[in-house]
């Protein structure tokens, strides 16, 4: 099968969608001529003219604003929000209007809306720039939010995401955007609420978010040398959450660690941790562990910067002290 | 739709007065409801703005969009909604608009082209705008109009999208309500300059006009919303006019930043009903007699809808899940 | 500790400068903050300082020449002497084994070519090893997103050394060819190999902390074992160890009894079944369980329990036997009296007034059986020692039951002869 870098694949899903159904149409700054930053957009414009592919003035609560509009009177708009961090901008726009829509009026207004952002940190560009703010909006009802960890999520779930009548969020991870996998050239999506099992295994379940799969994956290698048996899972996205597949998971196992790259606290791993305690508990033989992204803003020194993000011998060096029945913080 | 502003005949005028009495005799029993506490929540009076709402409303239809502020029953009204649904919404009764899960502040309707009413100062700017830029890449001839009043020129979100509306020439006209207050403060303390001159500085067209004169308001916006369909948009209007009750139901002692004597001028010379009224009669387009007439209509028709949605039901307790997402029933397991 | 001098990044688009003039010797003094050269960038021209006070040597580009953003040309040491000995081009490439092979001259790095790209696939060499090159002369040819670019020497000399070959996936800023101003004997070639220990993602790990080496080989290992019984008197297991055990009908209790390291988990249920196994049959390790037999007098304490039912009948007669069983025991004792009015937990007190119900766990147990038909009864003692009261006649008999673990044998006789006698002469043990 062919590979095909992320940035490839998600060009891929915005022509092939554009192609398929003419309502959808991007907005956002510098997705035209430069294609964004990343160059992910590159040659949407030639094809499908500036009408399609509107590059704004550099407004994000008006112009996340306007593609909820758009939405709401039939059309299915993919808002570009250049870095993740700025998502505090339109929170108004996304949280109060766009989440609640159709809540508000019964039923009777959608808003088919796609909001297109990235996380991700260790690209030396500091405090406002790498954030991994996917808890934030996963905590408002009304919102869906994907995290594609490879090209072919990537591909998979944005084409989902535009077909979704409700209003998705999509976090890219910055990173990762020359990273390839394999990518069918036929036609696929990748459905919400289906978690992957990327790797099978009996004595700890990894679950990990976007580029922490790869993280859990060479977690479970190192693991692996030393005898244990890791299973890693990617929920692929966390609303919905495919909850079933994750107790089923620590149940089997009975060791679960959830690493993702928000911030420790208040986040993604500790709702799954959560939920993981409440429905698995009988079967845990350790509590249902953490890793997330140090809670300090993240610096721009790469001896530091490095330092915050959850890497494979964190999770190993965790994963072993729950393996070895160690107990945690004993009083 | 040709290059000929619409004349409007008898009809149009009678039409005209009966919304903005249906409108001030909504707001009279919504007030009741509430001074009674039978009404829950907080709700705002549309009461002295009727012409506003109505004269701008007439000349759209049906498919052509509005957005609504927190004080929306007018907007609501004039867009062609219906008091039964509009009552059992307030009540959060099941055949509300919404179901009565948005109430008086989130109304919203649907099929009359009504995005809805919007808690959030100045919420529904992007929308409206995103509304107008919606009908111009579908090729339709809709034109929106984004309710809005003094206080929300205070939000930068209106300045972000007169630009770009600005920019890409939208059929979107933007209708500041200048009622004198911005909640508890008057206009003049909350907003620097000109407030036409805001959208100037985009080259948008912008007008003043009396809001409290229907017919002034209803031309200005005939024209305006045809030269919309005709790609020549954006536009800017201010309208002049007053609000009777306080800032919300609750807002009874309110002589502290208002002056009771200024309330009465404005109800006894400026009345827009009132001198709707006098000039019908004046021009021989109704007596007297019609006209109370209408008004013994409008009172029934609403004492009617108030009845029935006092005794509606609610929504069921399973709905309390339902409609969170388009394609997942009940969002709570 | 020598400092590089390398030509300084210059904006997101330029991977070269110019060095338009020095403004220092090789071998001149120099103060931190001096101004040492001049570089033209595409908009001005840009002055570099002296980062630290020493002496400038080892200078390796002249005047007028374009080099590489990145590349070291020259040192400040602390004395004027050369500093090649330890010079090191990037901090990344601690290939030990090749440093001390490569030979000196002008480092050619991969070159940073777009905000959106941190490796470039060099598609082509343009010279062969050995061969001499003008500064302009290109050299290798890069794929970017966008197209195949060109890149030159940009210093005349042999192509000495060559580190990646054509089809290596490279990052920006990693070395990859040397030219040298004399033609070397010997030349390095050898394909791009990635420095660091890192996975798929493109984040680098410097994993500041050790490597983690494996460990012995066993399943229950508790590196860090806890008291065999936490201060409140609870058992730590985990939930999962809790759930097999109450399945299988197993007393965790047993297990704690013996030592053995908390908190449980599911690997030490081998153990717990093997705690249980010991206690029930009574055969094992030596665990038995004995009898004693008592026989008082009964009118003694029925005399005295009716003058108690009139003057405080707030005291029961189970109240009365769990203070007189659980002083004879220990202090404080908590007792369990099962009879056929049902089973009471008691904290005996020598203030029989103060005997108290207690939720807490029974030192001992009391069968009361008086007045019914039941001559005897010799109770298993499986979790704490058993004493059951019949009735003959107007005489009572106690039996003690104990396991050796429970008590030492004279324990047990002091204990039923304590509670006997107590039982013979209630007044004088009491108040």
């Amino acid at each position: 099968m062919r590979e095909i870098t992320l940035s490839k694949a998600v060009n891929e899903a915005l022509a092939e969608e554009m192609r398929r159904d003419e309502r959808v149409f991007i907005m956002g700054e510098d997705v035209a001529e430069a294609g964004t930053p990343f160059k992910i957009l590159s040659g949407l414009v030639e094809e499908f003219g500036t009408e399609r592919v509107i590059d704004t003035p550099i407004s994000e609560p008006g112009f996340m604003g306007m593609g909820v509009g758009a939405a709401m009177t039939g059309m299915r708009p993919v808002v570009d929000l250049m870095f993740g961090d700025f998502i505090f901008l339109i929170m108004d726009q996304l949280c109060n209007q766009a989440a609640k829509t159709h809540y508000m009026s019964g039923g009777k207004l959608n808003v088919p809306l796609v909001l297109r952002t990235n996380l991700g940190a260790t690209r030396r560009s500091a405090a406002q720039h790498s954030q991994s703010l996917h808890a934030l909006v996963a905590h408002i009802p009304g919102l869906k939010v994907a995290l594609p960890s490879s090209a072919y999520e990537a591909k998979g779930l944005l084409k989902t995401a535009i077909r979704d009548d409700n209003p998705v969020v999509i976090f890219e991870d910055k990173l990762m955007y020359q990273d390839s996998a394999e990518v069918p050239e036929e036609e696929y999506t990748i459905p919400f609420g289906v978690a992957n099992v990327k790797r099978e295994g009996t004595d700890i379940t990894l679950i990990g978010t976007s580029s922490m799969v790869q993280v859990c994956e060479a977690a479970a290698e190192l693991l692996a040398e030393q005898g244990y048996s890791a299973e890693v899972i990617d929920p692929r996205t966390i609303v919905p959450l495919d909850e079933e597949t994750l107790i089923r998971s620590a149940q089997k196992t009975s060791r679960v660690i959830v690493v993702d790259e928000g911030h420790q606290s208040f986040g993604v791993t500790s709702e799954i941790a959560s939920r993981i305690n409440e429905k698995a508990f009988y079967y845990l033989d350790a509590p249902a562990m953490r890793i997330g992204a140090m809670d300090v803003p993240i610096p721009f020194t790469p001896a530091l910067e490095d330092l915050t993000v959850p890497t494979p011998d964190l999770v190993v060096k965790q994963a072993l002290k729950l393996l070895r029945g160690e107990m945690i913080d004993a009083a | 739709m040709g290059t000929q502003v619409k004349q409007n005949s008898t009809a149009d005028y009678l039409r005209m007065y009966r919304q903005m009495v249906r409108i001030r005799s909504f707001e009279d029993n919504a007030n009741q409801l509430y001074l009674s506490a039978k009404m829950p929540g907080l709700t705002h009076m549309y009461s002295g703005e009727e012409a506003v709402a109505v004269g701008i409303c007439e000349a759209l239809t049906p498919q052509d969009k509005i957005t609504s502020t927190h004080r929306g029953h007018g907007h609501c009204v004039a867009k062609g909604a219906d008091f039964k649904q509009m009552f059992c919404e307030l009540l959060g009764k099941e055949e509300g608009y919404c179901r009565g899960k948005g109430g008086s502040m989130h109304i919203a309707d649907q099929s009359n082209g009504n995005l809805g009413a919007n808690a959030i100062v100045g919420g529904s700017m992007g929308i409206a705008t995103g509304s107008a830029l919606s009908s111009k890449m579908r090729g339709s001839d809709e034109v929106t109009v984004c309710f809005f009043g003094d206080g929300a020129t205070a939000q930068g979100l209106m300045y972000e999208v007169m630009n770009m509306a600005a920019l890409w020439r939208l059929p979107v006209i933007y209708a500041c309500e200048n009622n004198g207050y911005s909640e508890y403060t008057p206009t003049d303390e909350i907003a620097a300059g000109s407030i036409t001159a805001r959208a100037e500085a985009f080259g948008i067209e912008s007008f003043q006009v009396d809001g409290q004169d229907v017919l002034a308001v209803n031309d200005l916006a005939v024209r305006l919303v045809e030269k919309c369909r005709n790609g020549e948009g954006p536009f800017f209007v201010e309208l002049m006019t007053y609000r009777y009750h306080g800032h919300h139901v609750g807002d009874i002692n309110r002589e502290y930043y208002r002056a009771k004597s200024e309330e009465e001028e404005w109800k006894s010379n400026k009345d827009p009903i009132i001198r709707f009224r006098s000039w019908l009669v004046d021009q021989g387009i109704a007596t007297e007699e019609e006209i109370d007439q209408i008004n013994y209509e409008v009172k029934q028709d609403a004492k009617a809808a108030v009845d029935y949605a006092l005794s509606a039901p609610y929504p069921a307790a399973e709905e309390v899940d339902m409609h969170v997402f388009t394609d997942i029933k009940h969002a709570v397991a | 500790m020598p400092h590089e001098i390398i030509m300084p990044a210059l904006g997101m688009s330029q991977d070269t400068g110019t060095l338009l003039a020095w403004h220092k010797a090789n071998g001149d003094q120099v103060n931190a903050g001096d101004l040492l050269f001049e570089v033209e960038t595409d908009k001005t021209t840009m002055e570099v300082e002296a980062p630290a006070a020493g002496y400038l040597v080892d200078v390796s580009a002249l005047a007028g020449e374009e080099v590489p953003v990145g590349q070291v040309i020259a040192m400040i040491n602390e004395t004027n002497e050369s500093a090649s000995g330890d010079l090191s081009i990037h901090e990344k490439t601690d290939d030990a084994s090749a440093e001390g092979e490569l030979p000196l001259g002008h480092q050619v790095i991969m070159p940073t070519l777009g905000m959106s790209q941190d490796s470039g696939v060099l598609v082509n060499w343009c010279k062969n090893l050995g061969d001499f090159c003008e500064a302009e002369d290109v050299l290798f040819e890069v794929e970017t997103d966008k197209s195949v670019v060109e890149v030159t020497a940009n210093e005349a000399g042999y192509f000495s050394a060559r580190l990646a070959h054509a089809g290596d996936d490279v990052p920006t800023g990693e070395l990859i060819a040397v030219i040298t101003k004399e033609p070397t004997n010997e030349h390095i070639d050898r394909a791009y190999v990635a420095q660091s220990k890192t996975i798929s993602s493109t984040k680098s790990n410097p994993s500041p902390e050790p490597e983690v080496t494996k460990p012995p080989v066993q399943e229950a290992d508790k590196s860090n074992p806890v008291v065999s019984q936490s201060k409140s008197g609870r058992i730590l297991a985990s939930p999962k160890l809790r759930r097999l055990a109450h399945q299988a009908g197993l007393s965790l209790e047993k297990l704690a009894a013996k030592g053995h390291p908390q908190p449980f988990h599911a690997a030490d249920f081998e153990a717990l079944q093997l705690a249980n196994k010991q206690t029930s049959s009574g055969t094992n390790g030596g665990i038995s369980s004995n009898h004693l037999v008592a026989e008082v007098r009964g009118d003694t304490l029925a005399e005295f329990l009716s003058w108690l039912n009139e003057k405080h009948a707030a005291i029961s007669e189970t109240a009365v036997l769990a203070a007189l069983a659980g002083n004879a025991l220990k202090v404080d004792a908590v007792v369990q009296v099962d009879s056929i009015t049902g089973s009471s937990n008691f904290r005996a007190s020598q203030q029989l007034s103060d005997v108290s119900l207690t939720e807490c766990e029974a030192d001992i147990f009391i069968n009361d059986l008086r007045g019914s038909f039941i001559q005897a009864a010799q109770i298993e003692p499986l979790h704490r020692p058993v004493i059951s009261i019949t009735s003959r006649n107007e005489d009572l008999s106690l039996m003690l039951s104990y396991t050796t673990d429970q008590m030492t044998a004279s324990e047990a006789f002091k204990l039923l002869n304590d509670f006997a006698g107590r039982i013979d002469d209630p007044i004088r043990h009491l108040f």
